[in-house]
């Protein structure tokens, strides 16, 4: 009977949160790794009465988490077409992204981990599948991040980057929607 | 406290019932798609980053073949198709890489398609029937790896390049890394006989698919 409690205390939601921030910072380069949320981090979203609910509260978290991404590297794109746009002005304005980015995997991860309570193939895979979305997206940041390291920033490159994480966040968000009777949220 | 602690489990015992209850209601309700229908949704995936792959090689193919007076054009197209290679290439990167995750599990979201049938028998039926295809997701899984791999390698040309070229270089940089462009249409073109290859995998997966759920 004791043995029971333990492992219910071991299955806790920080445990699966962690497992799942591990794996990402696994799959992640290291100045993204930095912003992941820690294990046992509190929920994004309200927990509901039911898995659908608390699955529910997850997705439309982790929308607008992904609106407002999407919309953070809409604005970094307007202000780095002006010719006046500066290091220091990047500097501010990348960082912010990558806050932003790095919350919506954050929010999108605790949704994840809810996932395996449904004992579903459809809702695990659409979780794996846009889980990949968000890692092929973070792939975005690597050519001006490398471009910054390397002090040869490009103005343009810094545009063409906020034009693709603006258009590919704004895919995966309609993805997320799409997939929401995969994921269990509409029964 | 034994009886509290007896009251406690008889709870956590009832959730878990709900939760067993819940979830065979979520994989036999109406929810479930189509038989079929995650392959092609696949295709379709496939299919639109093909058509952006090739995009993206042509006009690779024709930085290389560019004279040095229209280089930095040529170069210019080469990120314009890149740009938009990144963003169409998600889904079907992403589905690829969820399948690799997920290895043999992935394919029970297909078979509980092809054996969403209304009737318990026919659904055994189905489900047998389901098991000798197995192989066939092996090939499915072999060759979306190969996309995934091939494509990184001409993604990874491209990136270099922005990364140390930048958006728009001087002619005399596109000059200097001229001797880069061949391996990337070389890359380019591996990669889009990969997707051809899943595209046509896929096509005898979806068919095999739909045959396994009509009896």
């Amino acid at each position: 009977m004791k043995r029971n409690r333990t492992s219910f205390r071991i299955v806790s939601l920080g445990g699966l949160i962690g497992i799942v921030a591990a794996n990402i910072i696994g799959w992640t380069g290291p100045a993204i790794a930095q912003l992941i949320s820690l294990p046992g981090a509190p929920l994004s979203f309200v927990q509901g009465p039911t898995l659908a609910d608390t699955l529910r509260n997850g997705a439309q978290a982790t929308s607008d988490q992904a609106r407002q991404t999407a919309q953070a590297a809409g604005e970094m794109g307007r202000r780095a077409r002006s010719p006046g746009y500066q290091t220091q002005n990047f500097a501010v304005d990348f960082q912010n992204l990558q806050i932003q980015f790095q919350n919506l995997r954050a929010v999108f991860s605790q949704v994840a981990a809810f996932v395996p309570q449904l004992q579903s193939p459809r809702a695990a895979n659409a979780a794996a599948e846009l889980d990949a979305g968000l890692n092929i997206i973070a792939e975005a940041f690597t050519p001006v991040q490398q471009q910054w390291q390397a002090g040869t920033l490009d103005r343009r490159n810094v545009v063409m980057m906020c034009e693709v994480l603006n258009e590919a966040v704004i895919e995966w968000q309609k993805e997320l929607k799409k997939n929401s009777r995969r994921l269990g949220v509409i029964r | 406290m034994n009886s509290k602690l007896l009251h406690f489990e008889k709870i956590v015992g009832a959730v878990a019932l709900m939760v067993v209850a819940g979830c065979t209601t979520v994989q036999t309700d109406s929810a479930i798609a189509r038989p079929g229908e995650g392959v092609r949704e696949f295709q379709r995936h496939v299919t639109d980053y093909r058509a952006a792959l090739a995009d993206c090689v042509r006009a690779t193919e024709k930085l290389v073949a560019a004279p040095e007076k229209s280089e930095a054009s040529a170069y210019a197209q080469v990120q314009t198709t890149a740009h938009r290679l990144e963003v169409v290439s998600v889904k079907a990167r992403a589905r690829a890489d969820a399948l690799e995750a997920r290895g043999q599990e992935y394919f029970h979201e297909w078979a509980e398609e092809a054996c969403a049938a209304t009737d318990e028998t026919s659904r055994r039926e189905a489900r047998a029937r389901f098991e000798g295809l197995q192989a066939q997701f092996v090939i499915v899984q072999q060759d979306s790896r190969r996309v995934r791999e091939d494509s990184r390698k001409f993604f990874d040309h491209l990136r270099h390049w922005r990364a140390a070229l930048g958006s728009t270089p001087q002619a005399v940089e596109v000059a200097k890394a001229r001797t880069e462009f061949a391996p990337a249409v070389t890359a380019g073109r591996e990669a889009l006989t990969a997707v051809d290859q899943l595209l046509r995998t896929l096509e005898s997966a979806e068919q095999a698919v739909m045959k396994a759920a009509k009896p």
